[in-house]
């Protein structure tokens, strides 16, 4: 079924598993990317046919292609990209200050799957297709990024 | 710590609420963003509505007749391409007497109608009634020529075989009254036309 989406009402829905993603994928600054991509969301929004798992995927599509364009300018400009996860996010609830070291003890490829996997909440196939990798090649990068972050927390 | 529990702890970390003046302030942004799309939309929208607004009304008045010759006529050149018949902004001479087979919408219509006939290029046929100066074909074709030889009649009668012919040519007969089969013909000219007026002269009262 494909239905119109109110870009407040994907705000609403999706903002804070986006922010947690551009958090975790290790954003500059994840708050004035959220408000980037949500006016990029907006813009567009109008135009999006689709169920509510392809609107899913597009809204993070949108917010990993605003990322990787934000790390590819600060590197033009020989800014700093940093390569460790934000400390203070902006959420009233307390922040897993361990999960968040754990995540950048793997590789890019196995946490950009695991993040896309679980902090974003897509599936199996969807981060297949946004990554350009089989099903297989993410199931197989997710199982060892989950049993390195498993042994990392152990050991914390 | 197995695979599922580290997963539901990056799925916890995921679903964390944002916090309030995070939410408030990407909110406004996407309002003001909603309000500058929405402008966006009307303004493309009346614009394509302008557009469209002027080729129906160009078109209307095409119909009807109403724009002013020159572009009447271009628009039924146009119109014509894409099988819509409106009227012609000038009244073409279309004699059926002169112009056969008519009628034309225009001079260059009549000349490809008439690929045989080397004299298609100077008949009005086709063309506007104001370009050629009366809506009665035979007087306007005949006109420049008619017109000439009058406007001289007050001359002299030795200048007579002289004035009958056009500028242009008198130039021409000069330069080929060197030879004496020329001289003689020219001669043969002067006493036909000197012949003939003194008829003209002698049967007026």
């Amino acid at each position: 079924m494909s239905e119109n989406w109110d870009a407040e009402w994907v705000f609403r829905q999706h903002a804070p598993r986006v922010r947690a993603y551009l958090s975790a994928a290790g954003a500059p600054d994840a708050d004035d990317l959220l408000g980037d991509v949500f006016v990029s969301i907006t813009r567009a929004v109008p135009k999006f046919r689709g169920t509510e798992d392809e609107l899913r995927s597009w809204v993070f599509a949108i917010a990993r292609n605003r990322l990787r364009d934000e790390f590819r300018q600060r590197s033009r400009r020989s800014l700093p990209v940093r390569r460790t996860p934000e400390i203070a996010p902006s959420s009233d609830e307390p922040f897993d200050d361990t999960l968040m070291t754990a995540l950048w003890s793997l590789t890019d490829e196995q946490r950009e799957v695991v993040v896309l996997r679980f902090v974003a909440d897509l599936s199996v196939e969807a981060v297949a297709r946004m990554t350009d990798r089989s099903e297989g090649a993410v199931k197989s990068l997710q199982h060892r990024a989950l049993a390195t972050l498993g042994r990392f927390l152990d050991d914390a | 710590m197995d695979e599922r529990d580290v997963a539901d702890r990056l799925q916890r970390f995921g679903a964390q609420p944002l916090d309030a003046d995070l939410t408030r302030q990407v909110e406004t942004t996407i309002s003001t963003e909603q309000r500058s799309v929405h402008r966006r939309r009307t303004r493309t929208k009346i614009a394509g509505a302008a557009v469209v607004g002027f080729f129906v009304g160009s078109l209307g008045l095409a119909s009807a007749g109403a724009l002013p010759a020159s572009l009447q006529d271009k628009a039924q050149e146009v119109l014509d391409r894409v099988g819509v018949n409106v009227p012609a902004g000038h009244d073409r001479y279309n004699d059926p007497t002169a112009c056969p087979e008519g009628p034309y919408k225009n001079h260059g219509e009549y000349v490809r109608t008439h690929k045989d006939d080397p004299t298609a290029g100077q008949s009005p046929c086709g063309k506007p009634v104001q370009s050629i100066g009366g809506s009665d074909g035979s007087d306007a074709s005949d006109a420049p020529e008619s017109e000439a030889p009058e406007s001289e009649a007050p001359e002299s009668d030795d200048d007579a075989s002289e004035s009958s012919e056009a500028p242009g040519d008198k130039g021409k007969d000069k330069s080929k009254s060197n030879g004496t089969t020329d001289d003689e013909s020219s001669a043969d000219e002067l006493s036909s036309t000197d012949s003939s007026e003194s008829t003209e002269s002698s049967s007026s009262p």
